[in-house]
């Protein structure tokens, strides 16, 4: 298409198509983390009225933080165990969802709602039923261990509401894709692994696994990241407590930022969240490369 | 062999029982506290089956400016929709059917700032916002709901504008048709499903932020109902929390998802899937 055009109307006519988007997405983003690491060097507290250059202080400070390393760690612990049971139990739903059974468009369906639903209310909807005296999931427990379980009490199990939420709120999606990866598998290898004796376990591990492979990690990828950057679901379920023991670092900016307004500070600890992000990116692509030349 | 046939599917449907089971569950429970008199609402054990009522919705009504900020939410889920749609769309057709030297990066880097977490850039982003006035206002708000949109929505674009054939836009052009006829009366008919399904992730996505606005807005003017749902929260009763009217808003604002769900399994399924596989 337009190749008949002369140079300058092509790419005349690609800056009027493409421009308009570039432009808008790119300075509300790659500006904004240049000015994020700009005001990284200072000391700017919008209540103070401060705004000082401090050099590299901002980031060696929150590293002499134990909280904020504890954040940090807890952070990681998060992602890597909701990812981790995301995707077990992601690819069991596909299983699930790839075979026949009536009622299937239904159960696709109802697969949907809890990624759909605002994660604020369902945060709060967890809370409620996780509540330590009226709670719906307090009760059953109780029912059936005798035990008065205080769960966003305690911080361990704190830890393990959030990422049980998580884990509710995020596996249909990664059910949604690996069926597509499922469906995109011929039949016929089933066919052939079921001749060949090979059980239900064996044909997950040997075809449906590795055939799924790049879309597994193009969207882990996406998925780390889109829950590394979530506030909402700390807002809504703990925010960020008891104490700070479900603190992630996403939440920590959000409070240093738009509670404390420090702005310096939050801007440090966004640069080290980038960090994390483009190391975890950097990792997934060179995965999904080495997938794509295997397979 | 056949004992075995039945297990299975005995497995099967116990399988698919479990995880309707805990899919519905909050979801259930939202919908019953919603309905639930606020007198019933805080008994030990809980109250599995509580005389329906609709006093909450009243109350809702009575304690928040919940029109306005149904408003709110609506203007600003369409134009967002509409901004990053229109635009991902233009942008989409070119990368795909303008070869230029660097496009393709061009595509990479638009594609990866979809990695940027949010929290990351909202402090800039409000102060770009304070400098063009445009602090606790829907326009704002649009804008950078707008731009957060794009780069999903161009991902995904691009790989059906490759679907649609060439030769048909080519001819029209050897016709004497100009680009804004192509793209109206050949490319867009032809996308038409494709346009559907991502203006409905994008509504989906805009409808259920709640970090913008809680950040750049202040009044009634821009806040929406993610915002208004934060702020009854931290209502404080002699009960303690208004579980009644955090759900009653709850329910309002996920019964429009629930609905559209059910509309449009299929194509949300085809648009969340079509970039990851191409």
């Amino acid at each position: 298409m337009f190749t008949n055009y002369s140079k300058l109307k092509k790419y005349l006519i690609f800056a009027i198509l493409v421009g308009p988007a570039v432009l808008l997405r790119f300075s509300t983003s790659l500006y904004p983390i240049f000015r994020t690491i700009y005001l990284s060097f200072f000391d700017h507290n919008l209540m103070e009225q401060v705004h000082r250059y401090i050099g590299l202080n901002n980031y060696t400070s929150l590293l002499n933080d134990q909280t904020i390393i504890d954040v940090i760690g807890f952070t990681l612990a998060f992602i890597t165990i909701s990812v981790i049971l995301q995707l077990v139990l992601g690819m069991v739903v596909a299983n699930l969802l790839n075979t026949k059974f009536i009622g299937r468009k239904i159960v696709r369906t109802l697969n949907l709602l809890p990624w759909v639903i605002p994660v604020i209310v369902s945060g709060y909807v967890f809370r409620w039923m996780l509540n330590a005296d009226y709670g719906l999931i307090t009760d059953w427990v109780f029912r059936l261990s005798g035990k008065e379980v205080q769960f966003l009490i305690d911080s361990f199990l704190a830890r393990g509401s959030l990422i049980l939420l998580n884990v509710w709120r995020n596996t249909p999606f990664m059910a949604i894709v690996l069926l597509a990866g499922l469906q995109s598998i011929p039949e016929e290898l089933y066919e052939a692994a079921k001749i060949d004796g090979a059980n239900w376990f064996q044909r997950f591990l040997n075809i449906t696994l590795p055939a799924s492979s790049s879309t597994i990690v193009t969207l882990g990828l996406f998925n780390i990241i889109w829950q590394i950057a979530n506030i909402d679901i700390i807002l809504g379920l703990t925010q960020g407590g008891p104490g700070s023991s479900t603190t992630v670092i996403a939440y920590r900016i959000y409070q240093l930022g738009m509670q404390w307004f420090n702005w310096g500070r939050a801007s440090a600890l966004s640069v080290y969240l980038l960090l994390i992000v483009a190391v975890i990116s950097l990792i997934a692509l060179y995965l999904y490369r080495k997938f794509e030349f295997t397979s | 062999m056949k004992s075995q046939k039945t297990r299975n599917k005995i497995l099967l449907y116990f399988g698919i029982s479990v995880f309707v089971f805990i899919i519905l569950v909050p979801i259930y429970w939202l919908f019953l506290t919603a309905l639930t008199p606020r007198t019933q609402l805080f008994s030990v054990p809980p109250n599995y089956f509580p005389d329906f009522t609709f006093d909450n919705f009243i109350n809702l009504a009575s304690q928040v400016p919940f029109l306005s900020y149904l408003t709110n939410s609506m203007i600003f889920s369409v134009g967002a929709v509409l901004v990053s749609v229109i635009l991902s769309f233009l942008a989409a057709y070119g990368f795909a059917r303008i070869e230029i030297p660097g496009s393709n990066i061009l595509l990479f880097a638009l594609v990866l700032t979809m990695a940027i977490p949010e929290i990351v850039t909202v402090v800039p982003l409000f102060q770009i916002l304070r400098n063009f006035n445009m602090i606790d206002t829907i326009r704002g708000l649009i804008l950078v709901m707008g731009s957060v949109l794009i780069p999903f929505s161009v991902w995904v674009l691009v790989t059906f504008v490759k679907r649609v054939p060439v030769e048909i836009e080519e001819a029209a052009i050897v016709d004497g048709a100009t680009l804004p006829q192509v793209l109206f009366y050949i490319v867009i008919p032809a996308m038409k499903p494709s346009l559907v399904t991502v203006t409905i992730i994008n509504f989906i996505n805009a409808w259920n932020n709640l970090l913008y606005p809680l950040v750049f807005s202040s009044s009634i003017k821009a806040k929406t109902l993610t915002v208004s749902i934060t702020e009854i929260f931290q209502a404080r009763t002699p009960y303690g929390r208004p579980w009644e009217l955090i759900s009653t808003l709850g329910v309002t604002m996920v019964l429009p998802m629930i609905i559209l769900v059910f509309v449009a399994q299929k194509g949300i399924v085809s648009g969340l899937t079509s970039g990851s596989l191409d």
